[in-house]
């Protein structure tokens, strides 16, 4: 009686133990079940967007609220909202965000305590460089489009901010996503009459452009052409020379403070930017019988059906220009980031492999099984911020003061082209008007 | 090995732990308590800048030289737009409407009301054309112009490095004489502050 008290005793000890081993691993799993739950939640939004139903995707993210991935909710909310054209909700949105990004600069003892041993999935979600940036843009344009260019300005401040606080040497980013951003203030400095930042900031522009493709022929041509026009205007001769035979320009229209006619800024976001999935390699140690393995995130990207648009108002008409790529920017960040990745899964697999051992030592066998858990709970983390778009496109169009109807005509899909009614135009004066439009192929 | 296994347990309940949320705890403070949370612009800013720089020019000689040549009338001062060139979404209203209470509280300019509030002003004088009788009615025409329009901006200068950074606010108010477009006043307030971010958190 008493021997079967003790085997019950050892048995229940046994279970005890291994209920230890696998508590901890039994967390992960639920841990990674977030991840996923991301990756479910921003294929039902892709949906709904792809459908016209910014509603229903505003639901759908409602999931997302607190926790680890509020950050994305905000960020993917904002972009949502701007989408069905409430620009004053994204503005409080995209400001709830932005001093969340900032606390979370700070490095989290526990999240990577937790990140070190169990899985990357389990740090709070922290928006890349490039994203980041973003925020601005987005953020600025809403404000643009709300009549409030002085408030757009302090977003074009606040990406010089973030550049110059990051890379004080450069302040340029070193792994991209900055060329866009500073185009974006010279338009906004632009529009604001100050155009000595204006220069300052195509310049800047123009540099980031051309650290991305190492050539003047990645130059978006709106942009050559806006360099001429501020460097002539401000007098540059020396530099506007240069840019003159750099990009074979002779003719721009002029910079002139009482200009008669005024511009119509049209800014396409084009489809829905990547989205990452975790390609993981398991291997099983036959000496040991332990798992191992290594799981990276891998970009998707999700190619738009539409490649460009024509942009027309009365007798004027622009094709829009690519001027930034998500998709680009979202690789290279990636490729900065692997190396440190690759580190953290090296961790991951030492720790698990301590892990395994010591749990043979107290049962043959489970440490095989504890090494199959933490395996299978160790998986990439493949959060991003997916209602980006793929690439932003940019049209500027010239017109007389007056309002217009602004007809928009895709090019290799979407469908029938969109008209934007009532667009007023005044002499001297930007308007910006915007369109993201989530056809996919 | 145990302080392995210790180690495990503690990064998944760290997991928990990121994961919990309390509820925000509430505090009513005296409004002119001072409170510098983030190190941003605030309403402690906005309202010692008001202070100081009307009171700056209250006290500068354009006053006396105006009361001099008008025979003693008090001046009176609309407040035009105020700039926000500054990194931070800065609300200028509420720091003009602190600089307006500054210069009707101080009783020795005559303050007229902006723009917008006289447009309102002007509408319930035509419904009152219209509606009022005839011995409550305030007749059109009878508005005091301004003589001084206040105008400004609010500038950042930010350096960072690391955790560290130093704001430099500057705000610039100038009094223009609406008659020959001459500045009769120029005042600067300068606030400096260090903010210290913590690299790390729990």
């Amino acid at each position: 009686m008493r021997g079967s008290t003790r085997a019950a005793a050892q048995r229940g000890a046994t279970a005890w133990d291994r209920g230890r081993w696998l508590f901890p691993a039994a967390l992960v799993l639920a841990c990674t079940g977030c991840a996923a739950n991301y990756q479910d939640v921003m294929r039902n939004v892709s949906q709904d967007l792809a459908a016209q139903q910014p509603q229903a995707a505003l639901k759908s993210l409602d999931k997302l609220q607190g926790g680890g991935d509020q950050l994305l909710y905000l960020l993917n909310k904002a972009m949502v909202l701007r989408m069905q054209g409430d620009y004053a909700a994204s503005v409080q949105a995209f400001e709830q965000a932005k001093p969340l990004m900032l606390y979370l600069e700070a490095t989290s003892f526990t999240e990577t305590a937790a990140a070190l041993t169990l899985s990357e999935g389990a740090r709070t979600y922290q928006a890349p460089l490039y994203e980041r940036l973003l925020v601005h843009v987005y953020q600025g344009l809403n404000f643009l489009q709300m009549g409030q260019p002085d408030q757009a300005r302090v977003e074009a401040a606040q990406v010089d901010d973030l550049l110059k606080r990051l890379y004080p040497n450069t302040d340029a980013s070193p792994v991209g996503g900055d060329a866009f951003p500073r185009y974006f203030s010279g338009l906004v400095f632009e529009d604001l009459g100050e155009y000595s930042d204006a220069m300052i900031a195509y310049r800047q522009a123009y540099q980031a452009y051309k650290a991305q493709g190492d050539s003047d022929a990645v130059i978006p041509e709106d942009l050559k052409m806006s360099l001429c026009r501020f460097a002539d205007f401000l007098g540059l001769s020396d530099e506007l020379n240069g840019y003159k035979q750099r990009f074979g320009i002779s003719q721009w229209p002029t910079v002139n403070k009482q200009d008669a006619q005024g511009q119509v800024i049209f800014v396409f976001s084009d489809g829905l930017g990547p989205l990452k999935f975790a390609q993981t390699s398991p291997l099983l140690d036959p000496v040991s019988g332990h798992y191992f393995s290594v799981s990276l995130p891998v970009l998707q990207r999700r190619p738009p059906a539409i490649q460009a648009v024509d942009v027309t108002a009365a007798d004027a008409s622009a094709h829009s220009e690519r001027m930034a790529s998500i998709a680009a920017d979202a690789s290279q960040q990636m490729a900065a980031d692997r190396p440190k990745l690759l580190a953290a899964e090296f961790t991951r697999n030492v720790v698990r492999s301590a892990a395994a051992n010591q749990a043979d030592k107290k049962e043959q066998g489970l440490g095989t099984l504890v090494s199959l858990v933490a395996t299978i709970a160790d998986q990439a983390d493949i959060r991003i911020w997916g209602t980006l778009p793929d690439n932003i496109q940019v049209a500027r169009l010239r017109l007389p003061p007056g309002t217009y109807d602004l007809t928009v005509s895709f090019i290799g899909g979407g469908g029938a082209p969109r008209v934007i009614k009532n667009v007023q135009v005044q002499a001297g004066q930007m308007t910006f008007e915007s369109l993201q439009w989530a056809y996919l192929n | 090995m145990n302080s392995l296994r210790l180690t495990l347990a503690a990064a998944a309940a760290s997991l928990l732990l990121a994961g919990c949320s309390s509820m925000p705890s509430v505090q009513r403070i005296a409004p002119d308590q001072v409170t510098d949370v983030s190190g941003y612009w605030n309403d402690t800013d906005a309202n010692q800048t008001a202070q100081e720089m009307i009171g700056q020019m209250l006290g500068d000689p354009w006053l006396g030289n105006y009361e001099g040549a008008t025979g003693g009338k008090q001046p009176t001062v609309i407040v035009g737009q105020i700039t926000n060139l500054s990194s931070e979404h800065i609300s200028t209203s509420t720091f003009i409407d602190d600089i307006q209470r500054e210069i009707i509280n101080s009783g020795k300019v005559q303050f007229v009301a902006g723009a917008e509030q006289r447009s309102d002003v002007r509408n319930e004088r035509q419904d009152q054309d219209l509606n009022a009788s005839a011995g409550t009615r305030s007749a059109m025409g009878q508005e005091t112009g301004a003589d001084f329009m206040m105008q400004g901006t609010i500038n950042t200068i930010i350096d960072a490095a690391g955790g560290t950074s130093v704001k430099y606010y500057q705000v610039d108010l100038r009094l223009i004489n609406m008659k020959n477009n001459v500045i009769a006043w120029v005042g600067q307030k300068k606030i400096k502050k260090i903010v210290q971010s913590s690299g790390t958190r729990f």
